[in-house]
């Protein structure tokens, strides 16, 4: 999947997806511009830019619409016109029953999770339209569809990620943009690698796949929806969870799975 | 596109084996094709079994690895045979693509028996047992990918397609059954569903309902072979080796553009 000549600008890059992300398009031939609120991110330039590839780094909160545009104007004048955006910044504040929500927990994660990437959608759509080509990928997760225990503020907005591709997909096919959304199941980034042993054991054992994804492959599939030759697949999400969707209401299958390995209740995986 | 055979390279298929049904003409030979330029060893199959030749002879004389090989996925017995054929040869099979369909053009009421069973052998009946062989011959290799070729129809049925429409929406469950059941053994199942594409079949529209039509999705143009393709070796690849009982529409998007 080539991706030469094409620059992409990925946010929450610092780890994780977003990471993984950044190096596969720029092994695919991408410049990379990065934003996170880390100050690591500016590793994962290195990174890219020890590849062989051009790359910019920024630390941007992207639920700050001021930032974002200051961000990417940045990006043009670094490497250039933003051909590629993924939106990849999402965090959870609060883990906690709905009932005991904060409602600053709950701003908090519609500001970054949701209003980020309208805020990037803004910034680049303008631009893409006009030169005729762009791909737009945003990265919500398998909790848009079923929701995620306590939870409530990060599986809203995963959600309403959903509805911010189909737009862009809609008013902005015609001028060659094309806007898909990704549902990544239980990848293995550090956040999920830092999961209790027995509950990562038994969110695995509900994946048919029988493993929990590797960031890079949520990349390959960023690449491949970024190409060219994808250009014809515009406004869907897509399932990238080893199958664990397809487990999650089967009751017997749970049983089945849970009596094959160790034995505590099932809990739902991704 | 042809991308460089290197080991790293998650889109190679190189030494893997590719057995795309219906690929004599259409998107089936579109996806044949681009499986084949990126390094797959590829089955050319459908009913005709001299069509099939001539498809896998351009092939080769494109540089590409293609052999031929005539099944009705009608009848059990060519599936059957189809089976022993890729154990014997090949030792297995590593990317099946259920592609080949019937699509009678009648009302629901003027859909008679013959015609719904003739059509449920092929567009059901046959993508399962094809898929069943699949699995036996993916387990002799260590896993695979199995593609079924739906249509956006799955779930916007059209007029004049209603049993087509509905066996289309059954090959989603199908492909989930068949994902949750052999997961465990490395065999994946995914549902792709095109939209309008540019094939022979497509060129019985009239201007006015290609028009039509292309108005009907965000990209402003019918869909090609080789995209159903890509779309195909994305999952079938090492790219796509998390991705398992989805559905991906790759229809231009006709449907986000429902009101």
């Amino acid at each position: 999947m080539r991706l030469n000549g094409k620059t992409a600008l990925i946010t929450g890059a610092s780890r994780g997806i977003g990471r993984a992300t950044a190096l596969v398009l720029a092994e695919h031939g991408a410049d990379v511009a990065l934003f996170d609120v880390r100050p690591e991110v500016e590793q994962t330039a290195q990174a890219v830019s020890g590849l062989g590839r051009r790359s910019y780094w920024q630390r941007v909160d992207v639920a700050d619409a001021d930032q974002v545009r200051a961000g990417v104007a940045a990006v043009e004048r670094d490497l250039g016109a933003v051909d590629i955006l993924v939106n990849n910044a999402g965090l959870v504040k609060n883990i906690a029953p709905l009932a005991d929500m904060s409602a600053e927990a709950w701003q908090n994660e519609l500001g970054v999770n949701l209003t980020g990437p309208f805020n990037m959608v803004q910034a680049v759509i303008k631009g893409m339209a006009e030169r005729g080509w762009g791909r737009i990928v945003n990265i919500s997760s398998a909790a848009a569809r079923g929701g995620l225990y306590k939870q409530v503020g990060y599986a809203s907005t995963k959600a309403g990620l959903l509805g911010l591709t189909q737009n862009v997909a809609l008013e902005y096919g015609a001028h060659g943009v094309t806007c898909n959304a990704i549902l990544p199941g239980l990848i293995g980034t550090e956040n999920v690698r830092a999961m209790p042993k027995e509950i990562l054991d038994q969110g695995v054992s509900l994946i048919p796949t029988g493993r929990v994804g590797e960031p890079e492959e949520v990349g390959h599939l960023i690449a491949f929806l970024c190409s060219d030759v994808a250009g014809y697949i515009n406004g869907v999400d897509i399932l990238i969870d080893g199958g664990a969707a397809l487990n999650s209401v089967v009751l017997g299958s749970r049983r089945a799975l849970r009596e094959r390995t160790s034995g505590a209740p099932g809990r739902r995986g991704g | 596109m042809n991308e460089t055979a290197t080991p790293s390279n998650p889109f190679d298929l190189t030494g893997k084996v590719a057995l795309i049904t219906g690929s004599s003409q259409g998107i089936g030979e579109g996806v044949a094709r681009v499986l084949a330029q990126a390094g797959a060893h590829v089955v050319i199959s459908s009913r005709k079994g001299e069509e099939c030749e001539r498809v896998a002879r351009e092939f080769r004389d494109a540089g590409l690895s293609a052999e031929a090989r005539a099944c009705h996925i009608g009848r059990m017995e060519d599936i059957e045979a189809m089976g022993s054929h890729l154990g014997e040869r090949h030792g297995g099979l590593d990317i099946l693509v259920n592609n080949a369909v019937l699509s009678p053009w009648r009302s629901i009421e003027d859909t008679d028996l013959s015609i719904f069973t003739k059509t449920v052998e092929v567009d059901l009946r046959g993508y399962w047992y094809m898929s069943v062989e699949g699995v036996k011959l993916m387990r002799m290799r260590g896993g695979g990918s199995i593609v079924n070729m739906a249509s956006i129809a799955a779930w916007h049925p059209d007029r004049m397609l209603g049993l087509y429409s509905t066996l289309k929406t059954a090959l989603i469950g199908m492909s989930r059954a068949f994902a949750l059941e052999h997961g465990h053994e490395g065999i994946r199942a995914n549902t792709i569903l095109p939209g309008v594409i540019r094939t022979r079949l497509a060129d019985a529209y009239d201007d006015e309902a290609k028009e039509r039509i292309r108005e009907r999705t965000t990209v402003k143009r019918l869909g090609e072979p080789e995209e159903i393709g890509y779309a195909v070796l994305y999952l079938s690849a090492a790219s796509g080796a998390y991705v398992s009982g989805a559905s991906l529409p790759v229809d231009g998007g006709m449907s986000v553009a429902l009101l």
